[in-house]
């Protein structure tokens, strides 16, 4: 496998001897990239994270993580990987200060300048119980300790699920600067497209356990059109673009959902006798329902 | 690492150990105010007597205090589905064992006090000929009998939900034997036969019989 | 069956009184007049009539009892006999007290069989319980009857034991029985009974008991007291020992001005009053429960045909005829019996290796297998 941060191929899990929820899932995040994994609700996206970070054993299929084996090298995995759970997961009845001890007891490399810059940062409280702190200050603690432990990845799932746009905005101000300090990967799983649209440079999209697509974001943003077409040819033949949704619309209009879309493609049009009336642009959102959408029907 | 989890184990455990140690400095003070303190005021006989009513405590407080430090280990973790503790960068029974061992670490804290409370008790105590005091070798059982205690819970507690219905599944599994002979009016002696072994050498449980008397012959 | 007799009674002296009155009134004899001597004697005849009736009624009613009874279980030295609806009970009791029998008792060849009737229970009526339970023990001699009470699996056999065992203490001879005080019983567990009287001993106040504890075979036999002293109150005891045992009875006795002086040290005082008891009232330097326990001992050592042994002995003292039970000199029997005692020795509660060890491996191997749970294991 190449030099990418995290290397995933042909990952399948299930529990027990239940269905497959994970199938045939590859994935690769290039280091140094911000990553950004995308998918509705009960998509498997925080079920791969855990399988990438060895919490659950996968059925079939191989991870790489920094270039050591998963689940064998864990130990070695965790080391060198800040994680940000979906869910909180510190101890309630310690505080703050006592959470942050006992986490940089753990890291060899703990940064406890870093850490003390990033409590005045947040705003926290060394002596203040965990189990007594707000929601956006949990999601700031845990990313403290994260950051705190000078990660080379950063696995972050729906880091700001529940926040605030102040806080969620602190939040991703704080991994934002850690990058471009360090140039640490981040791979971080959001249902918040939009979010994520503003920080992510490759973006995977994840549904019902397989990934349907994985492209640099610009590509993502700019490729994904929305074409309408009057007197559409039956038959299409080569496209110059990938055609993910045909449908009908007013009289003899169709719509067409297309990726990769560039302008000098419209002769593509006059080449089979239809006209190309309207290039509408989709946001990330747009472009993430429908790509979902595309992805759960059969080609038109 | 150790210092770290040991300090979470007891910010955990020390309500419940405070209250532990104290018991163990009251049980053995107590049962020698119960038979008249410094003079022994009832028979010898039933000083002995008492000694062995007051016994039954030093073996719930063993049970009790296994109990609680197992489960203090675990509560935090299992509270949070264990997602940290195996985020952690140690090997899983790296994690395993250094919990393990702060909660052993800890219960050496009751059991010096159950030595300290059997020292004052039979410091104060004037015994009459052919009893003697064994205030040592009663902490040193307190301490293996919490010992199995401890690591019982502990097993249980850090395993699967699956194992403890394992476990549970065997119990219910004897019951019903016992059951069924008995609907069949045969004597009923599984039950009888398996805590026999449990509590007979070198049973898991040996070491919480016999005689738990400070003072005896 | 029952009517007959009270039929022919009837008939007969309906025939008496019939004649009488013909023979008085000159009917069917022609006498004008009754004489007196032949109405004494007509008197005398009824009343030999209704004795005998009375006697074949007491028989008729026996007949009628025992008939109840009519099935027989035997069990080695039990028997048994019960009615028809209560036999499987009873083959059960009779097999588990004859058990029970063999293993302290000795095997049944050793004794003679005893008869128990058992019946189930019927009423409240105790008066009518208490002349049957007589009827039996009278028509069949030295047969014990057992009523069946609360769990009859459990008490039956016990019952049956304690009439054994209450039995074979009765055939013994009265110095024996003297000492022993009462009937052998079986033990649950001899050891434990051994370890009681460890205790006693061990924590005994009596000098001649703690002597026989650590060692002199001597100082055991005068604690046994075979034969008693002539003055128990000075030879069993020191000054301390005579002012407990007498105090003990100062509640009962607050008012005796011996006592008193007794009670606020005046051994003298003590002396004057114990010697007062009746012999029997002074309890010994060691226990009666500790006689029975050399008792068993001597049994136990003898083995078969040692109960029997102890019964026929004709030796003089009760420490001889124990010894020719165990067919073994007295001296050996005492020290069987203080090895036996010493032996039992409850163990304090100082943990031997074996249970520390034990605690250790299964505390380590406990640790272990949380480690090797599916959620902290790797694959």
């Amino acid at each position: 496998m190449s030099g990418a941060a995290i290397e995933v191929r042909d990952l399948g899990y299930r529990v027990g001897r239940g269905a497959f929820e994970i199938r045939d899932l590859s994935l690769t995040v290039p280091t140094g990239a911000i990553y950004g994994f995308l998918g509705p609700n009960g998509s498997g996206k925080t079920t791969t994270i855990r399988l990438i970070l060895g919490l659950a054993k996968q059925a079939s299929g191989r991870i790489v993580v920094l270039g050591h084996e998963q689940p064998s090298e864990g130990p070695r995995v965790m080391a060198r990987t800040g994680y940000v759970p979906e869910r909180p997961h510190l101890y309630p009845s310690l505080t703050v200060g006592e959470q942050m001890d006992f986490h940089a007891s753990f890291h060899a490399r703990w940064d406890a300048a870093r850490a003390a810059e990033l409590v005045s940062q947040f705003g926290l409280i060394r002596g203040q119980r965990i189990g007594s702190l707000s929601k956006g200050e949990t999601g700031k603690l845990m990313m403290l300790l994260a950051l705190a432990q000078t990660p080379d990845l950063l696995v972050l799932d729906e880091p700001t699920d529940g926040l605030d746009p102040v806080v969620r905005r602190d939040v991703l101000m704080a991994v934002l600067e850690y990058v471009s300090q360090r140039e640490a990967t981040v791979f971080i799983s959001s249902h918040l497209v939009h979010e994520l649209e503003r920080v992510c440079d490759w973006v995977g999209v994840m549904d019902r356990g397989r990934l349907v697509a994985e492209l640099p974001m610009h590509t993502f943003k700019s490729g994904i059109k929305r074409l309408r077409v009057s007197e559409p040819p039956a038959l299409l033949g080569d496209t110059p673009f990938v055609l993910l949704a045909r449908e009908t619309g007013d009289g003899s209009a169709e719509s067409w959902l297309v990726r990769g879309w560039q302008p000098p493609m419209r002769q593509y049009f006059d080449g089979v006798g239809a006209n190309l009336r309207e290039v509408i642009d989709l946001d990330l959102e747009e472009g993430f329902v429908e790509l979902l959408r595309s992805a759960r029907q059969p080609r038109a | 690492m150790f210092r770290s989890i040991l300090y979470t184990q007891w910010k955990w455990a020390r309500v419940a150990l405070l209250v532990i140690a104290v018991a163990a400095v009251a049980v053995p003070v107590g049962s020698v105010r119960a038979i008249g303190g410094v003079v022994i005021s009832t028979s010898v006989g039933d000083a002995l007597n008492t000694m062995r009513v007051w016994s039954v405590l030093y073996v719930l407080l063993a049970a009790l205090a296994g109990l609680i430090l197992a489960i203090s280990a675990w509560a935090a973790d299992q509270r949070g589905h264990h997602v940290y503790a195996l985020s952690l960068p140690v090997p899983r029974w790296h994690y395993v064992l250094l919990r393990f061992a702060a909660g052993l670490a800890l219960l050496l804290v009751p059991a010096l006090l159950v030595w300290l409370g059997a020292l004052i008790a039979s410091a104060i105590v004037v015994l009459p000929a052919g009893l003697a005091t064994y205030p040592g070798a009663l902490a040193l059982r307190w301490l293996l009998a919490a010992f199995v205690a401890y690591a019982l819970f502990f097993a249980i507690s850090s395993g699967t939900a699956r194992t403890a219905g394992l476990v549970l599944g065997v119990i219910a599994g004897i019951v019903a034997a016992d059951l069924m002979l008995a609907l069949m009016d045969q004597p009923a002696v599984v039950i009888e036969f398996v805590v026999s072994k449990f509590f007979e050498w070198p049973g898991v449980f040996e070491v919480f019989t016999g005689r738990w008397m400070l003072i005896d012959v | 069956m029952s009517e007959v007799p009270r039929v022919v009674l009837s008939c007969m002296l309906a025939l008496a009184l019939l004649g009488s009155s013909a023979s008085a009134q000159g009917v069917g004899t022609g006498t004008p007049l009754r004489d007196p001597a032949i109405e004494r004697a007509n008197a005398t005849h009824l009343a030999s009539l209704a004795v005998d009736a009375r006697r074949q009624r007491t028989v008729a009613d026996s007949i009628r009892k025992w008939a109840q009874f009519s099935d027989t279980v035997r069990d080695g030295r039990i028997r048994i006999a019960t009615t028809p609806e209560l036999v499987e009970l009873a083959r059960r009791i009779a097999r588990d007290a004859e058990a029970a029998l063999a293993r302290t008792f000795g095997p049944s060849a050793d004794v003679a069989p005893m008869t128990f009737v058992m019946r189930g229970v019927t009423g409240g009526n105790w008066a009518k319980q208490a002349r049957l339970e007589r009827w039996i023990s009278d028509t069949l001699e030295g047969a014990i009857a057992i009523r069946l009470q609360g769990e009859p699996g459990v008490n039956g056999p016990a019952f049956l034991v304690d009439g054994f065992a209450k039995k074979q203490f009765g055939e013994l001879d009265s110095a024996t029985r003297t000492w022993l005080r009462y009937p052998l019983q079986p033990a649950h567990d001899r050891k434990l009974e051994r370890s009681a009287i460890y205790v006693d001993i061990a924590t005994s106040e009596n000098r001649i008991a703690t002597e026989c504890r650590v060692g002199s075979l001597e100082r055991c036999r005068e604690g046994f007291a075979f034969e008693q002293p002539a003055d128990p109150v000075m030879s069993w005891y020191e000054p301390a020992n005579r002012h407990r045992i007498a105090v003990r009875t100062f509640t009962r006795r607050r008012r005796d001005p011996v006592l008193e002086r007794c009670s606020q040290g005046d051994d003298q005082a003590c002396i004057a009053d114990l010697r007062s008891w009746a012999p029997s009232d002074l309890p010994p330097p060691l226990s009666s429960s500790a006689r029975h326990s050399l008792a068993w001992v001597a049994l136990e050592i003898g083995g078969e045909g040692a109960l029997a042994r102890l019964g026929s002995s004709t030796a003089a003292t009760v420490d001889q005829r124990l010894a020719d039970a165990a067919r073994t000199t007295p001296e050996k029997l005492i020290g069987a019996w203080r090895d036996s005692v010493t032996a039992a020795r409850p163990r304090p509660v100082a943990a031997n290796p074996g249970t520390a060890w034990a605690a250790v491996v299964w505390g380590s191997l406990l640790g272990i297998l949380s480690m090797r749970s599916s959620r902290w294991r790797t694959r």
